[in-house]
């Protein structure tokens, strides 16, 4: 076994193009892996073996086409762990009707994740850019990620007393030091997320997910996910009169972790590979 | 001839019985919280009276307040057609140590979850108001009002009903709402005045019934 250690997958230059066990694989990369290491192995069963059990369990893929010609396999671990930023700028009005809850002109307004694949979100933080609302706590602002997981972001915050605000910034952390106001006005900065009642006496009208209006103020739900797919941000207002918009969208953070393939299967996969290389006395 | 007299005079009681009641209803309203059906007195009581042309009276108490529970805030609607900012408030008497701070925009005051209100009482942790507690005001208004001019709803909120008045009552559990409709609340004057005229009906109807049944 060889490992060849944090080449970044999927950006030209980086691959030594002249060795010929990288080159076909290179191709297969994807965006989003670096790779660690390849193993080289004679039985195809094997990495057939690798490849529906250890390695699709992980989040891993081979980079080689077809096993039964690969003597050489490229394997690729997902990218390190970090935070990836995705915005959307568009501008979401917040409308009022005579007929709440009324939905927002982007309902739901969608940022669309990829290249993360095989990761796994360790935290979520969102930012409001622009929030504008002549009277805040009609507000019910709640997130769906792609896995059909559900939080709350702000319900009925920022005073009980009608307390315009005009482009703030607002981001929305379970780490934030404080929860937004309920009585008092809303102001920019980051705010755990909040909400001034455990539920709300109606739900969000379709096509948000059932049970949204009473999801938690909690951004956690989203660890351990996948953050690959479409993350969808339903606003509603609840009380006519009063409206608002969202006048720059908003932008999702994601902090993710590597799944970390256990001690053990390290181990055996290289146990393995000694194996196969000894029994078949390959490129010795 | 007895038949159109006996008529006239019906019509003529039940014109005067509305014009009691109309009267009535604008001369008074009541706002009662928390009243239990079996007869208990409600938590908390607002009376709104007209004492002059456009001043209004009105008298809070709580005569069902427990010892451990005492008013947060009070909320009330006004007009539509009218500005609640022109209104004022005076203090003109009070029972206890409870104090308000008293504003009044159009649809500007909630309950937490709900509907809109153009009229809050919030009154501080300091100065609560509690069981055995009362307090007067004297509204004025120079554009010209009256208590009906109360009796309107909140704004509309997903879920949730129109209320004409609410209050939260902080508890030992925690904070609770209660909503009111307005009640017209008949004067002495116009109770004595119905009780005569519902008499004077019965009466009509017997001699009536005698007269029907004479030979």
């Amino acid at each position: 076994m060889r490992f060849v250690l944090a080449r970044q997958c999927g950006l030209s230059g980086h691959y030594p193009t002249q060795d010929p066990v990288m080159i076909p694989c290179i191709n297969d990369c994807q965006a989003g892996k670096r790779v660690i290491g390849f193993v080289v192995v004679r039985l195809t069963e094997f990495m057939a073996i690798l490849q529906t059990s250890l390695l699709s369990r992980h989040g891993w893929t081979t980079g080689c086409a077809s096993f039964a010609a690969a003597a050489f396999c490229l394997v690729s671990l997902p990218l390190a762990a970090g935070t990836f930023s995705f915005s959307i700028p568009d501008n979401i009005q917040i409308n009022d009707t005579g007929n709440p809850p009324t939905t927002a002109s982007l309902y739901p307004s969608t940022i669309n994740v990829s290249g993360l694949d095989g990761q796994s979100v360790s935290q979520v933080t969102l930012t409001l850019n622009g929030l504008s609302h002549s009277f805040p706590s009609d507000l019910d602002i709640g997130l769906a990620g792609p896995g059909g997981q559900m939080a709350m972001l702000m319900s009925e915050v920022g005073g009980n007393i009608k307390y315009p605000v005009s482009n703030l910034t607002i981001t929305l952390d379970n780490n934030a030091a404080n929860s937004l106001p309920v009585d008092a006005p809303l102001t920019s900065g980051t705010f755990k997320p909040t909400r001034q009642f455990p539920t709300l006496p109606f739900d969000f009208p379709s096509p948000a997910p059932s049970g949204i209006a009473n999801a938690p103020a909690d951004l956690s739900v989203f660890n351990g996910s996948d953050p690959d797919g479409a993350w969808s941000l339903y606003i509603v207002d609840e009380s006519s009169p009063d409206s608002g918009s969202i006048s720059s969208g908003w932008t999702l953070d994601i902090t993710t972790a590597v799944p970390e393939p256990g001690s053990a299967a390290i181990f055996g996969l290289g146990v393995a590979a000694l194996v196969a290389r000894r029994r078949n006395g390959f490129l010795r | 001839m007895g038949s159109k007299y006996s008529a006239g005079l019906l019509a003529m009681l039940l014109a005067l019985q509305w014009q009691f009641t109309s009267s009535t209803r604008a001369n008074s309203i009541t706002f009662d919280f928390g009243q239990s059906t079996s007869g208990t007195s409600p938590l908390m009581t607002a009376v709104f009276t007209d004492v002059g042309p456009n001043q209004v009276d009105l008298t809070l108490t709580a005569p069902g307040l427990s010892a451990n529970n005492s008013v947060n805030s009070l909320y009330f609607n006004f007009n539509p057609a009218l500005a609640p900012e022109n209104l004022v408030f005076t203090p003109t008497g009070s029972t206890g140590g409870a104090q308000a701070s008293v504003q009044a925009a159009t649809d500007s005051f909630k309950t937490g979850g709900g509907g809109k209100f153009d009229i809050m009482f919030a009154f501080g942790s300091s100065t609560p108001f509690v069981a055995g507690d009362s307090l007067d005001y004297l509204i004025t208004d120079p554009d010209g009002f009256s208590t009906a001019d109360f009796e309107y709803l909140d704004t509309l909120c997903a879920g949730v009903s129109q209320a004409y008045a609410a209050v939260k009552i902080e508890q030992s559990s925690g904070v609770i709402v209660l909503d009111s409709a307005p009640q017209a609340v008949p004067e002495t004057a116009s109770s004595a005045g119905l009780l005569a005229l519902g008499l004077a009906g019965v009466g009509l109807f017997g001699a009536k019934i005698r007269k029907l049944g004479s030979p």
